[in-house]
């Protein structure tokens, strides 16, 4: 578990680091509100972008990105809403984004 | 990535064209599928996908849509499977595909990527091919299906297969198929066929020799049989009625080619195919339980399904205790039993089966079963009667020619087995009568002689006019009633190899229709 939790950490730093170099700013880290919670918030370009962030090992599971359920899409929306009713920052549009990360850790292979 | 191939799906029994769009577009994973998808279809996604990764192809990141069309047609069949699959495949560029138009292809997909066979792929493939397409692609389990549409269908039993010999473009394929045997040949010969069911069915086991005495009910079943009456038995539990019905298939005439086709459409539609050849050229016999409701008997289903008529088209419906059935049930069958199609309509679309059958009934003569028997007394009140016999209405005993009396057999009858006529007697006056008929220049049946032609096919002489009219007046007959003895008439005339219906003739077909 804490191996499993420490990848999704892991992934978050790594995408946040990748966004950064390229050109976004970073709002939020996992910002928490009571209907779920948004891993990332960034913007670029006046757009807000909520970014979900999938990490995965090896594809063996599918894609990272299958892994955001209808369900899940539901509750960042929610959060997505309860973050910009209290935002003070202007902003033209939004967008909902997931951030694919696939790590290949193949054990015991040589 | 966009790609477009080509399907048919079966409305009712008729073959429809289908387009499968796809497109592979940025988004999340997943598969969206338009064009009035039924629950079938809609579950394809997750077979395909399995399907797709389990042939060793990787299945597409994005999202894909696919878009059935025209999109006015409802849709509900897992034969759209493997058309969808290979769009995927094409779209996202795992296959080289040319104009995907000129391919047809029909086929359920299991998770590990075979391909199964599909209900209604005989219709389809006949659509398909009437559109003139340069190759056909079916499941391999279809294959009997397949011969029958006609030579040039490649079959196939893996979505790999089905991919490989898609790429090849039609040119190549056909060598390859070839080499490979999947292939179908070209159509069937009949005559072969045709030895085939004969045979099949005069050693089906069952014989009108094994019933002893019951000559005249065999009499009428031929008369049934030569002129594709409907018949009525009426006769005390035990007496034989079932075995006679179960024996019609002995003495039946095969079908023709255009009946044999239509027969086997609706078995492909119905998931009752058969693999044997052999059955093709038989007639069906339907004999549907009397706890049996109305769609079952006329068809129905929100996607329209035939029912046990359109089952027994072409051949025998035999309802077995006729009066157990619900009436509502037995009423459904008036117009059918006359129109000879039947048409159901299902959220603004009609949906017409045919249903030329035979019908076939037997009932006791009271709901004890022992009305008129020599050695016992029946038991029912005149109330039970009433009730029973209500059953049956004016309308559909109007509609059936004949009508025969049974009785127990006598012992010695039944120890003087084999004394009466046996399918192989009956079979050949069957065909007399048949042959005759088509020398008169009849095409069709005699019971299915159109109003307009009773002059041409069933001239009265001056006696027999007199005769006939004695009998109107005096039985209270109807018009139908009256054209439908005539009919009878002639079906005897012809069985005795007579050009004109004479006087005796008439009186036996009269006795036929009035019974107490």
């Amino acid at each position: 578990m804490r191996y499993k939790k420490n990848i999704g950490d892991t992934g978050e730093d790594l995408a946040v680091m990748v966004l950064e170099n390229n050109g976004y700013r970073i709002l939020e880290r996992n910002f928490g509100t009571k209907v779920g919670e948004l891993d990332i918030i960034a913007m670029k370009g006046g757009v807000i972008h909520f970014v979900e962030v999938k990490t995965r090992n090896g594809s063996i599971c599918g894609y990272p990105s299958e892994a955001v359920t209808p369900a899940k899409q539901r509750h960042i929306r929610k959060a997505a809403e309860y973050y910009l009713q209290g935002c003070r920052i202007p902003w033209s549009s939004i967008s909902l984004d997931v951030f694919e990360i696939m790590t290949d850790h193949i054990e015991n292979c040589m | 990535m966009y790609s477009r191939t080509r399907s048919a799906v079966c409305k009712g029994i008729e073959g429809r064209d289908v387009f499968v769009e796809t497109d592979i577009s940025r988004g999340l994973p997943g598969i969206g599928i338009v064009g009035l998808a039924s629950t079938m279809v809609m579950e394809s996604r997750e077979r395909i996908k399995s399907a797709i990764m389990n042939s060793g192809y990787e299945f597409p990141k994005g999202r894909i849509t696919v878009n059935l069309t025209p999109a006015s047609l409802r849709k509900n069949s897992s034969c759209l499977d493997l058309p969808i699959a290979i769009g995927i495949l094409a779209s996202e560029g795992c296959i080289r595909t040319r104009v995907a138009e000129d391919w047809g292809i029909i086929g359920e997909l299991a998770l590990d990527g075979r391909v199964l066979g599909v209900d209604g792929a005989l219709p389809m493939m006949l659509h398909m091919k009437e559109a003139g397409l340069k190759g056909i692609i079916v499941p391999e389990d279809n294959r009997s299906d397949a011969e029958l549409a006609g030579g040039g269908i490649y079959t196939v039993t893996s979505l790999r297969e089905c991919a490989e010999l898609f790429c090849m473009g039609p040119g190549k394929a056909a060598v390859f198929a070839e080499k490979r045997g999947m292939l179908t040949d070209g159509a069937l010969s009949l005559a072969e066929i045709a030895a085939d069911a004969e045979a099949k069915v005069m050693h089906a086991g069952k014989d009108f020799g094994d019933i002893a005495g019951q000559e005249n009910a065999k009499r009428a079943v031929v008369i049934a049989a030569a002129g594709r009456h409907g018949l009525l038995m009426i006769g005390s539990p035990g007496c034989g009625k079932s075995m006679i019905a179960g024996r019609m298939g002995s003495i039946m005439p095969l079908m023709n080619e255009r009946e044999m086709l239509e027969t086997a459409i609706i078995r492909s539609v119905s998931g009752h195919g058969d693999d044997s050849r052999r059955l093709l050229l038989a007639r069906p016999f339907r004999t549907p339980h009397h706890t049996i409701g109305r769609a079952g008997l006329i068809g129905g289903g929100s996607y329209p399904v035939p029912g046990e008529i359109t089952l027994a088209h072409n051949g025998v419906l035999f309802l077995d205790e006729i009066c157990e059935f619900n009436k509502d049930t037995i009423e459904s069958l008036r117009i059918p039993m006359e129109e000879k199609t039947i048409t159901h309509f299902r959220k603004g679309e009609a949906y017409s089966f045919p249903c030329n059958f035979q019908v076939i009934m037997a009932a006791n003569p009271c709901p004890c079963g022992y009305l008129g028997d020599r050695d016992r007394e029946c038991t029912c009140t005149q109330a039970d009667l009433d009730r029973y016999r209500r059953k049956l209405s004016g309308p559909i005993i109007d509609r059936i020619d004949m009508r025969i009396s049974m009785e127990k057999v006598r012992y010695d009858d039944l120890s003087g087995k084999k004394s009466g006529m046996d399918s192989a007697d009956m079979r050949r006056q069957v065909t007399a009568a048949m042959e005759f008929a088509a020398a008169r220049g009849q095409k069709v049946f005699n019971s299915e002689i159109a109003d307009s032609d009773i002059d041409k096919y069933c001239r009265l002489g001056e006696e027999e006019n007199r005769f006939m009219k004695r009998a109107y007046n005096a039985f209270g007959m109807s018009p139908r009633a009256y054209s439908r003895t005539v009919k009878v008439a002639r079906t005897i005339a012809d069985l005795d190899g007579s050009m004109d219906i004479g006087q005796a003739h008439l009186a036996e077909a009269l006795n036929y229709r009035i019974q107490e």
